[in-house]
C-alpha cells in the first residue's frame, strides 16, 4: 500500500482556503451588494434543515403522462454564521424532490447530513477547509470523504437515490424522504474511491463513472450493473492531471478531457493548487469500456469544458458535444466574483461544440457549432440515447445577441437538433435564472421524438422558485405547465428526472 | 507531511506483522521494564465490526514515531464491535504515543483502495489527526506517570 498516496489525496480531496480573513470579507461583500442587485438573491445561503409545501401559482396543463419524481441537488449552505464560502461550488448539498402527481406538484427539500455538515451544525462553526476557503482555526481533515458535502447531483439507480459529489463517495438518501442514509461503498475495497457527479447510465440501467485522485495522479473507471453491484473498477495512471468533471461513453469505448489545468499542489487551497497552461495541449483519454484498457491519447488545443451531451460512434470514430470555454477563467475568476456581488453583468465564455475522435487515423478534432453569440451550457439528451447516436440536446443559453437580462446567469433554454440549422429557444422573463433543464421522454413514444424539456428557475425578483414544462417539440412557444414553490431555493446544480412506471 | 503518517503506518503493520510471526494474539502484554512501571489501559472505540483484530502499538518518542526506531511494546487483540481494551503494564514513566488500527480481513495488513488510502480503520492516541496529513508527534504524545487509562476512537 502506498500511504504516501494516501496521504496526497487528503490534501487532493479537500481544499484549504488561502486566509480565515477571506471568508468575512466575503460575507461582508455579499451582503452590502445585494441590496442594489437582487440576482445575488440566488446566492443566499439556506438556513434551514428542510422545505415542504404543494406549489402554488399553477398555470397550464400537466402533461396526463408526465409523472414522477425531479430530484435536484446543488449548493444551500454559503454560510455559517459570518463565515461565507468564496465558491459557489464550495456549498453544502441540499436535495429535492418535485414530485409530479395527478393534484400537482409536491416539492421537499432536505440539507444532505454529511459528516461535515452535521459536525459543523454541532459546533455553530464552519469547520473545514472547502473547494476554495478556509474558516478561522479548521479541524484537521482526515479523508476526502470528511469534507464530502455532496452538493453536484443524484443518481436515482434500482430504487435507491445518491447526492453526489466529485472527489469522494455517493451518499445514500431516502428517495421518498429525503432523509441522509449514510455514505455508500460498493464494496469494502472500494471505500473512500472518488465517484464523479457525472456517471453515464446507459437505458439498461448501467452504470459508467470516473473519478480523478489528483496527487495520486490517476482516473478512476467504475462499472456498476442496473442492480447496483460492482462489475469492475479499475485505475489509469494520469499525469498531468487536472480536474474534469464529465466524461464520456459509447457503446464500446470511454472518453475523458484532461485540459492543462494541471493540479501541480503547492497550495493548500484545492483550486489554487491547479495551473492553467494555456500554451500546452488539451489531452483526450480513450480507454476500452469493456475492461478500462488500451489507452489511447489525443490531442485538442488547451481548452475548458465541464459539461458533455453525450458520446456516440460511427466507423471507429467517436462523436459528441461539449460545452467548450477558452479556458477555466469562469470557476477560477468569475464565480468566486460573483459570490461578493463584485461581477458585472458580463458572459461566461462556454459555447458548444461538436467533437471527433477518429480512432483509424488517430486525430480528434473540434467544431464550433454556433458563434461566440451563442453561450451555452448544461447540455443534456433523451436518457434513451443515452452512450448511442443522439440528434437533440437541451442546453441552457444566452444569445448575446439580444438585450442583456439584469443578471449575470444564463437566460434561456435551447433545444438543438443536429439535422436542423436552426435552434428552438424559449428566453426567460428578466426576473428569472433558470437552472438546468432535462430532456423527459413521453412514454411509450418512439427515442428523441416526443417529451418535455423540464427545467426550474430562481425568479429573484418575487424571490420564488418555479419549474416550467415545455413540449420538446416547440419550447419557443413557452411552457405548458409552471408552478411555483412558496419559497425560493438558491441556485443549483443539477437534476435527474424518475418516471413513474 | 505525508512521509511521516506513511512511515507511521508502516509501523503500525510491521509491527503488527512481527507479532502475527511470533503468534502473541493476547488481552494483555505484559512487558519486562526496569525501573518502576505503570500500566496504561486504551480504550479503542467506534470499533465498527467483530470482524478480525485491532493492532495496538506503543511508541515513546519521535524517532520511533517517524518510523526510526522499533515501537515499544505491541499487541494484537481480536477486535469487538463498539469499544475494545488493552492493558500494557510495566511501562516506565514517560511520555507515550498509541497508534491503532483494525485488521478487518485479518491478512495482516492495512488494506488500501485504488489510490492508496486505507480502505480500514485507523486511530491515534489524543485522537490526533493531522490536515492533509499525519498528525505530529506533539499531538499524539501524551504523559504516563501512573496508571491511566485513554481512549482512541478509529477513524472510519
Amino acid at each position: 500500500m502506498k500511504r504516501r498516496d494516501f496521504i496526497s489525496i487528503l490534501g487532493a480531496g479537500a481544499a484549504v482556503a488561502s486566509t480565515p480573513a477571506l471568508g468575512n470579507s466575503w460575507f461582508d461583500s455579499f451582503h452590502k451588494n445585494v441590496q442594489a442587485q437582487p440576482w445575488m438573491n440566488a446566492f443566499k445561503t439556506v438556513n434551514q434543515e428542510s422545505f415542504n409545501s404543494t406549489a402554488v401559482g399553477i398555470r397550464g396543463k400537466m402533461p396526463t403522462d408526465l409523472r414522477g419524481n425531479l430530484y435536484r441537488n446543488g449548493p444551500a449552505r454559503h454560510e455559517i454564521g459570518d463565515f461565507r464560502y468564496k465558491h459557489w461550488f464550495a456549498g453544502d448539498g441540499m436535495v429535492q424532490s418535485y414530485q409530479f402527481t395527478d393534484v400537482g406538484i409536491q416539492h421537499q427539500a432536505k440539507m444532505i447530513e454529511t459528516k461535515k455538515y452535521v459536525a459543523e451544525r454541532q459546533q455553530g462553526r464552519a469547520l473545514y477547509s472547502g473547494f476554495a476557503s478556509t474558516p478561522p482555526n479548521p479541524a484537521p481533515v482526515t479523508s476526502p470523504d470528511s469534507v464530502n458535502v455532496a452538493n453536484i447531483s443524484v443518481l436515482p439507480h434500482n430504487g435507491k437515490l445518491f447526492a453526489l459529489w466529485e472527489a469522494g463517495s455517493p451518499w445514500e438518501m431516502d428517495p421518498d424522504t429525503l432523509e441522509t442514509k449514510g455514505l455508500h461503498a460498493y464494496s469494502r475495497e472500494t471505500r473512500g474511491l472518488p465517484f464523479s457527479a457525472h456517471p453515464r447510465v446507459e437505458p439498461d440501467g448501467t452504470i459508467w463513472n470516473f473519478g480523478y485522485a489528483s496527487a495520486a495522479k490517476k482516473l478512476i473507471f467504475w462499472h456498476i450493473n442496473a442492480t447496483g453491484v460492482l462489475v469492475k473498477v479499475g485505475a489509469v495512471p494520469c499525469d498531468p492531471i487536472s480536474m474534469p468533471h464529465d466524461f464520456l461513453v459509447t457503446e464500446k469505448h470511454i472518453a475523458i478531457m484532461i485540459s492543462p489545468f494541471h493540479y501541480e499542489g503547492g497550495s493548500d487551497n484545492f483550486l489554487d493548487a491547479h495551473q492553467w497552461h494555456p500554451d500546452q495541449l488539451t489531452k483526450l483519454l480513450v480507454i476500452d469500456k469493456h475492461d478500462f484498457g488500451n489507452p489511447r491519447w489525443f490531442e485538442l488545443p488547451a481548452q475548458w469544458v465541464f459539461h458533455f451531451s453525450n458520446a456516440y460512434e460511427e466507423n471507429n470514430v467517436i462523436h459528441f458535444e461539449g460545452a467548450r470555454a477558452p479556458d477555466p477563467l469562469e470557476m477560477t475568476e468569475r464565480i468566486p466574483a460573483l459570490m461578493q456581488g463584485t461581477v458585472d453583468r458580463g458572459h461566461g465564455e462556454s459555447r458548444l461544440f461538436h467533437y471527433q475522435i477518429d480512432l483509424n487515423k488517430g486525430r480528434a478534432s473540434e467544431v464550433a457549432l454556433f458563434g461566440p453569440e451563442l453561450q451555452s451550457e448544461f447540455p443534456a439528451v433523451d436518457p434513451r440515447v443515452s452512450c448511442r447516436r443522439h440528434h437533440r440536446t437541451v442546453m441552457m443559453t444566452t444569445d448575446r445577441n439580444q438585450p442583456p437580462a439584469s443578471h449575470p446567469m444564463l437566460n434561456a433554454v435551447s433545444v438543438y437538433d443536429d439535422r436542423k440549422s436552426d435552434i428552438d429557444t424559449f428566453v426567460y422573463p428578466d426576473s428569472h435564472m433558470p437552472e438546468e433543464h432535462l430532456f423527459i421522454p413521453a412514454p411509450n413514444s418512439q427515442p428523441e421524438t416526443q417529451g418535455w424539456v423540464v427545467g426550474t428557475a430562481v425568479n429573484y425578483k418575487k424571490q420564488r422558485t418555479e419549474l416550467s414544462v415545455f413540449d420538446i417539440r416547440g419550447v419557443s412557444d413557452g411552457p405548458i405547465y409552471t408552478a411555483e414553490l412558496p419559497y425560493m431555493l438558491p441556485l443549483g446544480l443539477h437534476g435527474k428526472f424518475v418516471q413513474s412506471s | 507531511m505525508s512521509a511521516r503518517l506513511e512511515n507511521v503506518m508502516n509501523q503500525i503493520i510491521d509491527n503488527a506483522k512481527t507479532i502475527l510471526k511470533m503468534s502473541i494474539v493476547t488481552a494483555a502484554l505484559c512487558l519486562s521494564q526496569t525501573a518502576k512501571s505503570d500500566a496504561l489501559t486504551i480504550n479503542i472505540n467506534k470499533v465498527s465490526e467483530s470482524s478480525g483484530s485491532i493492532m495496538i502499538a506503543i511508541i515513546a518518542n519521535e524517532e520511533q514515531f517517524k518510523n526510526k526506531a522499533a515501537s515499544t511494546a505491541s499487541a494484537i487483540v481480536p477486535a469487538a464491535q463498539g469499544s475494545t481494551s488493552i492493558t500494557f503494564h510495566n511501562l516506565n514513566a514517560g511520555e507515550y504515543g498509541v497508534q491503532v488500527m483494525h485488521d478487518i480481513n485479518g491478512n495482516g495488513e492495512l488494506d488500501a483502495n485504488l489510490v492508496g488510502m486505507p480502505t480500514e480503520p485507523w486511530g491515534f492516541s489524543n485522537d490526533a489527526a493531522g490536515s492533509f496529513g499525519p498528525p505530529k508527534w506533539g499531538q499524539v504524545k501524551f504523559k504516563l506517570a501512573s496508571d491511566i487509562s485513554i481512549d482512541v476512537n478509529l477513524n472510519d
